[in-house]
């Protein structure tokens, strides 16, 4: 099985802004689960999140960088 | 003809020519501009005319202004060669009558006393409008400024300081002013020894630069110079460009306009862009114009007008008396001339080129109708590339001679009508006297015209007509200004009355995570007394909860009558502490708790100060909120603001103090609360403005302190260490510790005229992380509302600027402001759009960009609430304006539709309180520095794949101190901390779906 790496970056707003928190997620993608090559970019990764792709995660909760 | 005002003969008249199948003009309203109000007649016999009026020139200044200059030839003072004056945005004159004096020898003892102004001396005073001719009127499309250019012959006799230019022929000079009309200085057009070679030169005209520098442009009749100085073959009158600075100091030497130094003629026919300015004049006859950067340097050769345009009308004109050229101060020129086509058909032909000369587009102005003897022409071009034409024809008014006629077109050219008359009182029909020559100017949605007209009432005379318009703005939706909705309007609270009066509501944010809206309602099981309740909304959405602004002593909510002598009083305050991740609020209320059970648990109420039977002051309380669960807990009990600590004295009478005033939360975590006080403590015969510093457990930090003598309404502002008071048309700034900082500064700084009273319609705003302190009002007299802003830590003007747009004409009242912590405000005013049965509350939002001193708007002007409607009874007054760097928030009193369908009609009580919450158009994170202080800013980690391993690593490297790197299988954990604490670190891919990784302060 062939996976997407993907890496994205993240940092919690509620941690004073991200001054103290910021943190990166690795998600494997199985390759068949996406149409298209997953660029690294923001609103991408904010609608993996919110394609529940990435388990536990609310997309609003946590601010992409 | 005898004129005739009788009705049928101009009904029949119109008519007449209709049924001819010639079109004529119509209302200027029905073909895209709105008239501000009547034709104005400036120089009437019964003031001062002389029966020679011409050359007229208007412009339009920054503030609104209007610049009107004209000749009228007549003798000794009163021999108008160069005369102006200044009416309002609504036409109403604004210029004060002068005296005018003379220091010539021939007019010894002599004065005149004349709102038709001309040049002055270093000293201010105003000398005879006799010492030069042919007035040249501009403004300062870049900032403040008006000014008159013209040919001066004595103005050395009067100004004493140029009396070398003194019997060597004419020379340019330009009186420059402000937008009020008080004088600046006065520069010339050549130096002294350039002119005093034999010849005159004349004004061709001139300009404001956008580098704050002027050019001059003068029409040199030193003919010889073409030779000597210029190399040319053979002298002859040509033209000459000179840039001076303010003072008149020479930046760029006297130059030819022309790229040949060749015969060159110009009356009329400058304009500027933000890049540099135009000239155009007559070559040898020719249209043409020359490009010049800002440094004065020519960019281009002679551009031939005809070429550029493709119509050979466009360069007519000869020198510019009768056509039209004019700059729009961004990026455009706009050029219109008179002429006939190869068929002999008369044109009035509209040319506008891009500020590197490439045209941007040409047509016929009228090509709605037939112009018979089209005469004189101008053109203004706004800075969006819109663009007015004026001119003359006879369109019905035949035998009488012509009448003034426009047209209006949009950026791209497409006409926004037909073309119009001008007047009301001069219509297209054969009673209609002769009107000529006319000249127009148009910034900032605004049209001015002026011409020479007959109609006055005196048929003998020719008289200066002025008559404004705009092109409307009519504010829209939070959707068309680009803007989201998070929270619909949500009422506070449905009292089960109508409210009582007076009951508003006052916004605040507390961190950046929850709006707190204050307002009154109905104390619990009562149709007859007040109490104040607190909105906690969520500021990114979500479900609202409401509170309450007074606990009692043992920190229970409190829901009953809390003002023992008036029920329909002053709306409460709150303000919360704006610094990120802060939960402390403060609440102002006018209340008696000293006499309510509950609230004397110890003897703060006993101290000695008599509070009557039933006082009424300003009382305030500290809560912190949870902001999760929206739950407040009283951190200090409500306490009296002004007199809470005094041991003695008896209150004058039951309105003891008031808000009236205002709280705000200070950049250091502390709170003050400025009240009205009428407690006559500190100022024995007469209300006053007295502050007190709270700290958030509510111990007095500052104790009561007097601010200024008279009323007060809202106006206390916070921002970077420290805070303002308005009191009467003064500010007054303090630091954090309550220290008055300089001397008061008067608001007429600001150069503007907003209300001084006690500060009802016009309020401050601040933030905490920003030195500005934002006052926004609306100007006395006018519909315009704007704001002036100060720096509070140097108690100087920083900028002033427009709210409302120029188009935006609706009834004002009015205004409050809010500001983030980036510099971005949003002001919200009353207004009554047009159309509409009532009012509706208005909003906008703009960024002062402290580097350059400008206020930029982010939006155009909208209405914030779901709940508007023309018809219907929706109305919303009173409003109160909250902010972070992401939201916005808009509170307001008035009747809506509870459902938020407002097409159906208000169906609420009269003035509930209500809000709603919309998106920021420039959302960004918070830099305001969080509770507890700046945090070192996380670092940055990387991630790198190679060969199946993770290796991540950070920057700074190692983490900083007190971070540590952390794994978890989800962003909600379990967080595990990973073995090989610190960066750099190598993990093997694995086959988990997700890992995540985290730098933490711990």
């Amino acid at each position: 099985m062939v996976y997407w790496v993907l890496t994205f970056f993240w940092k919690n707003p509620e941690n004073s802004c991200g001054q103290s928190e910021v943190g990166v997620a690795i998600v494997l993608i199985p390759r068949e689960v996406s149409r298209q090559p997953i660029p690294l970019w923001r609103t991408r990764s904010k609608a993996l999140l919110g394609a529940g792709l990435v388990p536990g995660v609310s997309s609003t909760h946590y601010v992409i960088c | 003809m005898k004129p005739s005002k009788s009705l049928p003969f101009l009904t029949a008249a119109l008519l007449a020519g209709q049924v001819y199948g010639q079109a004529l003009p119509t209302k200027p309203e029905d073909n895209g501009v709105s008239p501000v109000g009547e034709t104005v007649y400036v120089n009437t016999s019964d003031i001062l005319n002389n029966g020679s009026t011409e050359s007229l020139g208007v412009a339009i200044g920054r503030n609104g202004n209007v610049m009107v200059g004209w000749e009228d030839d007549g003798s000794d003072l009163a021999d108008l060669e160069a005369v102006w004056t200044l009416f309002d945005r609504d036409s109403k004159p604004v210029t004060a009558e002068a005296t005018i004096t003379s220091v010539d020898p021939a007019f010894v003892g002599q004065t005149l006393t004349s709102r038709f102004l001309s040049y002055f001396r270093k000293d201010g005073s105003a000398i005879s409008g006799r010492t030069g001719w042919g007035p040249k009127i501009k403004s300062n499309l870049f900032g403040d400024g008006l000014g008159m250019g013209s040919t001066a012959f004595d103005l050395g006799l009067e100004v004493l300081e140029f009396a070398g230019y003194q019997g060597a022929g004419d020379w340019p000079a330009v009186q420059l002013l402000t937008d009020a009309g008080i004088p600046v200085g006065i520069v010339n057009g050549v130096p002294v020894e350039y002119g005093a070679r034999p010849g005159d030169i004349r004004i061709g005209d001139w300009e404001f630069l956008s580098t704050g520098n002027v050019v001059v442009i003068g029409e040199s009749r030193q003919g010889d110079d073409l030779v000597t100085l210029y190399k040319g073959e053979a002298a002859a009158n040509h033209v000459t460009v000179r840039v001076v600075d303010k003072t008149g100091k020479e930046i760029k030497a006297t130059q030819l306009a022309s790229a040949t130094a060749t015969k060159a003629e110009m009356w009329h026919g400058s304009g500027v862009t933000k890049s540099g300015f135009a000239v155009r004049f007559s070559d040898n006859g020719a249209g043409r114009v020359r490009l010049f950067d800002n440094a004065g340097t020519a960019v281009s050769t002679n551009i031939n007008l005809a070429a550029v345009s493709g119509n050979p009308i466009a360069g007519n004109g000869g020198r510019g008396d009768g056509v039209g050229f004019h700059g729009n101060g961004n990026d455009a020129y706009a050029s219109v001339a008179v002429g006939k086509d190869d068929a002999g058909k008369n044109h009035v032909w509209l040319t506008v080129l891009n500020a590197n000369g490439t045209l941007r587009w040409s047509k016929t102005v009228a090509d709605d109708m037939e112009l018979l003897a089209p005469g004189r022409c101008d053109v203004g071009i706004d800075s969006l590339g819109r663009v007015a034409v004026v001119f003359a024809d006879t369109a019905g008014a035949v035998g009488n001679g012509r009448i003034i006629l426009g047209r209006v077109f949009d950026a791209t050219g497409k006409a926004l009508g037909k073309t119009f008359y001008v007047s009301e009182k001069e219509l297209p029909a054969p009673e209609t006297l002769e009107s000529k020559n006319p000249r127009v100017a148009f910034r900032n949605d605004s049209i001015a015209v002026v011409w020479e007209s007959r109609n006055s009432g005196d048929p003998d005379k020719r008289v200066v007509a002025l008559r404004q318009f705009v092109i409307p703005v009519r504010p829209g939706s939070i959707e068309s200004a680009g803007l989201k909705r998070i929270v619909s309007d949500t009422a506070m609270i449905v009292p089960a009355a109508d409210a009582l009066g007076n009951w508003e509501p006052f916004a605040s944010v507390v961190g950046t995570s929850t709006f707190l809206i204050e307002g009154n309602t109905f104390a619990d099981g009562s149709t007859t007394e007040q109490r104040y309740v607190v909105a906690m909304q969520p500021a990114n959405g979500g479900a609202m909860k409401l509170g309450e602004a007074s606990f009692n002593d043992a920190g229970v909510p409190f829901k009953g009558a809390i003002n023992a002598s008036r029920q329909n009083g002053n709306p409460g305050r709150v303000a919360g502490d704006a610094r990120p991740g802060a939960v402390n609020f403060i609440t102002g209320i006018e209340a008696s708790p000293h006499v309510v059970e509950g609230f004397n648990s110890d003897n703060r109420f006993t101290g000695g100060f008599d509070r009557l039977g039933d006082g009424r002051y300003g009382t305030v309380q500290t809560f912190k909120l949870d902001p999760t669960a929206l739950t407040q807990t009283a951190l200090s009990k409500a306490q009296d603001s002004a007199n809470g600590r005094r041991a003695s004295g008896t209150a004058p009478g039951n309105q003891i103090s008031r808000f009236g005033g205002d709280v705000v939360c200070l950049s250091d975590g502390n709170f003050v609360s400025v009240v009205e006080d009428r407690s006559n403590q500190l100022r024995t015969d007469g209300n006053c403005a007295t502050a007190t510093i709270f700290s958030a457990d509510g111990k007095v930090v500052k104790e009561a302190f007097k601010v200024a003598d008279g009323d007060l309404w809202a106006n206390v502002a916070a921002f970077k260490g420290g805070f303002a008071v308005r009191v009467a048309g003064k500010f007054y700034f303090y630091n954090n510790a309550g220290a008055l900082q300089g001397e008061p500064v008067a608001q007429t700084a600001s150069g503007e005229n907003f209300d001084a009273g006690r500060g009802d319609g016009t309020r401050l705003g601040g933030h905490i992380n920003q030195p500005w302190v934002f006052l926004v009002g609306r100007v006395v007299g006018s519909s315009a509302i704007r704001v002036a802003i100060w720096d509070g830590t140097t108690r100087t003007l920083a900028a002033l600027a427009d709210v409302s747009e120029g188009g935006f004409r609706a009834d004002a009242d009015r205004a409050v402001v809010a500001a983030d912590g980036l510099g971005r405000f949003t002001v919200a005013w009353v207004s009554k759009p047009d159309g509409y049965e009532a009012q509706q509350v208005a909003a906008r939002v703009f960024e002062f960009e402290a580097a350059t001193k400008t206020v930029k708007p982010l939006t155009p002007s909208f209405l914030p609430f779901v709940n508007t409607s023309p018809v219907g009874g929706i109305r919303s007054v009173g409003m109160s304006v909250a902010m972070t760097t992401q939201q916005i928030l808009v509170a307001a009193k008035g009747e809506i539709n509870l459902q938020n369908k407002p097409d159906q009609g208000a169906n609420s009580t009269k003035e509930v309180n209500f809000y709603t919450v919309i998106s920021h158009p420039a959302p960004k994170d918070d830099p305001t520095p969080p509770v507890g202080g700046p945090v070192t800013t996380a670092p940055r980690i990387s991630v790198a794949l190679v060969n199946g391993q993770l290796t991540i690593t950070s920057n700074p490297q190692p983490l900083p101190a007190g971070f540590v790197l952390e794994v978890a299988p989800s962003l909600n954990g379990p967080w595990v901390l990973q073995s090989g604490v610190n960066t750099p670190i190598t993990l093997p891919l694995g086959t988990d779906s997700a890992r995540f990784l985290r730098a933490i302060k711990r």
